[in-house]
Order: C-alpha cells, then structure tokens, then sequence
C-alpha cells in the first residue's frame, strides 16, 4: 500500500512515549493487592427433593396424559347390558329371569330351543 | 509457572486454589502490551493506568465467563479497548471542543508530558491519528503498530473484516493527507 509506505518513511513505528523504570513489574504486585477475594463458587452436590422426584412426576403426568387422550379419541368403555352381578341375579324375579336370558342370548338358537324345550316340559 | 502458556493458565483458572496465581500470569504476560494500545489512545500516563487497571479488574470480576472460545488476548483487548471507549466518550461530555480546538489539546497534552520523547515527526504523527474517530484510530493502531490480523481485529472490535480493512484504508488515507499538511 503506497501510502501506508509513506507513512512509514515519514513516522515509523517507533513508540514515542516512556514510562517509570520498573513500571510493569510494579503494576501486577499492585494490581494483585488491589483485586477483590473471590467468593468460592455454591457447590451444590446434594440434589433437592424435586430434583429427585421430578423425573417420576413428569413420566407419571405423562401416562395421564396418554390415558386422557386414549379415553377421549376412543370414548368410554360401555358398561355391558347383559352383564349382571351375582345379587342382582338373585334378587330378579322368575319372569325377568327369562326375560333376560331372552335379551341376551337373543340370536343364540341353541339357547331359545333349550328354553322352550324346559318350559314343555313344565 | 515460568513461561506463559495459555492452556495450562485457563487450566488453572477453573481451579479456585490457583485462580489467583494463574491470573498474576495473565498480568503479567499482557499488562505491557495492553498498556501501550491504550496510551495511544488516551496519551496520558495517568489515564492509562487507571484504564489498564479497571481492565484487568473487570477480567477478573468476569473470569469464571471466559471459556477459552477465544484467546485470552482478544478477550483482553476488548475489555480494554471498551474501558478506553467508555473514557473518551466521558472526556467528550465533560468538554465539548471544536476539532481545532481537539488538536490543540492533543498537542499540549504531549508537550507536557515528562513521559514523551518524540520529535517534532511524531508529535504530527500523534495529532493526525488523533484526528480520527475513535474506532477507526483503534484499528489503525492495532493494525499499523501490533500487526494484527483483520480477523483477530474483528472478533475484539466485533465488525466484520471488510468493514475493518475499508476503516484502515480510509484512515491510512486521512493520515497521509494530514502528514503531507503538517510537515
């Protein structure tokens, strides 16, 4: 570059200015005595309850999570009409009793001629 | 520690124990150059050894954030070079001088400095570079005097290497003419 070629002709890079004889060995003792303690840094090896539990409640809250969804996109169970419990079966009346077996084995041929067949033979 | 060697000094920076004594190295090893960056650009003594101190008193406050992603040097410099930024804008609120007026005051600040020895050359020299904005005299110092290279500029500057060599060219530009005026 021509012209920084000049500059250098005309001022050079020699360094003007001086300092104290010793100057930079003093300023780092000086320096060294001026600097603040520092606070030795929090270690914190111990975790905290929620650190320990917090991978067991985000995996809990995702299993919710699963089951909402599951429940909401295939519905609820049905509860079965033809399924009843052993004292609801006790306590049925005879006629409801046929009835009954009637609505559940509706399409079930075997079941209807056993029934008539029984009630003939009454 | 006898001679300095980076890798072992930021070892011995994440050790509380020797945290001190690895940074009196960094001291040490950088104070010197760091000291004449900024006595360029502010000329007194006095002024830059309070800057030199605050810097190496901020990289200290700040140590645990140096990772060693850059040299311990750019990291420096550009505490530095902000510390030398924040006086000058300071200096400029307190006096608001004219451009003639500046020049005058870079003159009598060398002339009686008991800690300048240049000649008349220099003295020119000092003015012209003074005459510059102050980003433009820090790339041209680092550039002209330090040789450093574009890169290592722009990561302590934070501007890119063509918007550093376009500044260099220009201030290279304005010295030459102020020379050609002055002597």
């Amino acid at each position: 570059m021509g012209k920084e070629d000049n500059i250098l002709r005309k001022a050079g890079t020699s360094n003007p200015f001086r300092v104290l004889e010793h100057y930079f060995d003093n300023f780092t003792e000086e320096l060294m005595g001026k600097l603040p303690e520092k606070e030795p840094l929090p270690f914190s090896t111990e975790p905290t309850l929620w650190e320990r539990v917090k991978p067991w409640v985000y995996m809990a809250a995702m299993f919710c999570g699963i089951m909402l969804s599951v429940r909401i996109f295939v519905g609820e169970p049905q509860k079965d009409e033809f399924t009843i419990s052993q004292a609801e079966a006790e306590m049925l009346p005879e006629e409801e009793w046929e009835n009954f077996i009637r609505r559940a084995f509706d399409d079930n041929y075997e079941t209807y001629q056993f029934l008539t067949e029984a009630n003939n033979n009454h | 520690m006898s001679k300095y060697n980076e890798k072992e000094i930021i070892c011995l920076l994440q050790d509380a124990n020797r945290q001190r004594e690895a940074f009196e190295a960094i001291v040490k090893e950088y104070s010197e150059q760091l000291y004449w960056q900024i006595r360029r650009l502010v000329l007194s003594h006095d002024d830059a050894n309070d800057i030199l101190q605050n810097t190496f008193i901020k990289a200290w406050s700040n140590i645990e954030y140096f990772r060693g992603d850059a040299k311990m040097s750019t990291w420096l410099y550009r505490i530095a070079l902000n510390e030398c930024l924040t006086y000058v804008n300071k200096q400029q609120a307190n006096n608001t001088l004219s451009i003639d007026d500046a020049d005058m005051e870079v003159v009598n600040q060398l002339e009686s400095d008991l800690y300048f020895d240049g000649d008349e050359t220099q003295k020119v020299f000092l003015r012209a570079i003074h005459s510059l904005p102050e980003k433009q005299q820090m790339v041209f110092n680092l550039k002209y005097f330090k040789e450093m290279k574009y890169e290592e500029i722009s990561e302590i500057l934070g501007t890119s290497v063509g918007a550093l060599k376009a500044s260099y060219h220009h201030a290279v530009k304005k010295i030459e003419t102020f020379l050609e005026k002055h002597l």
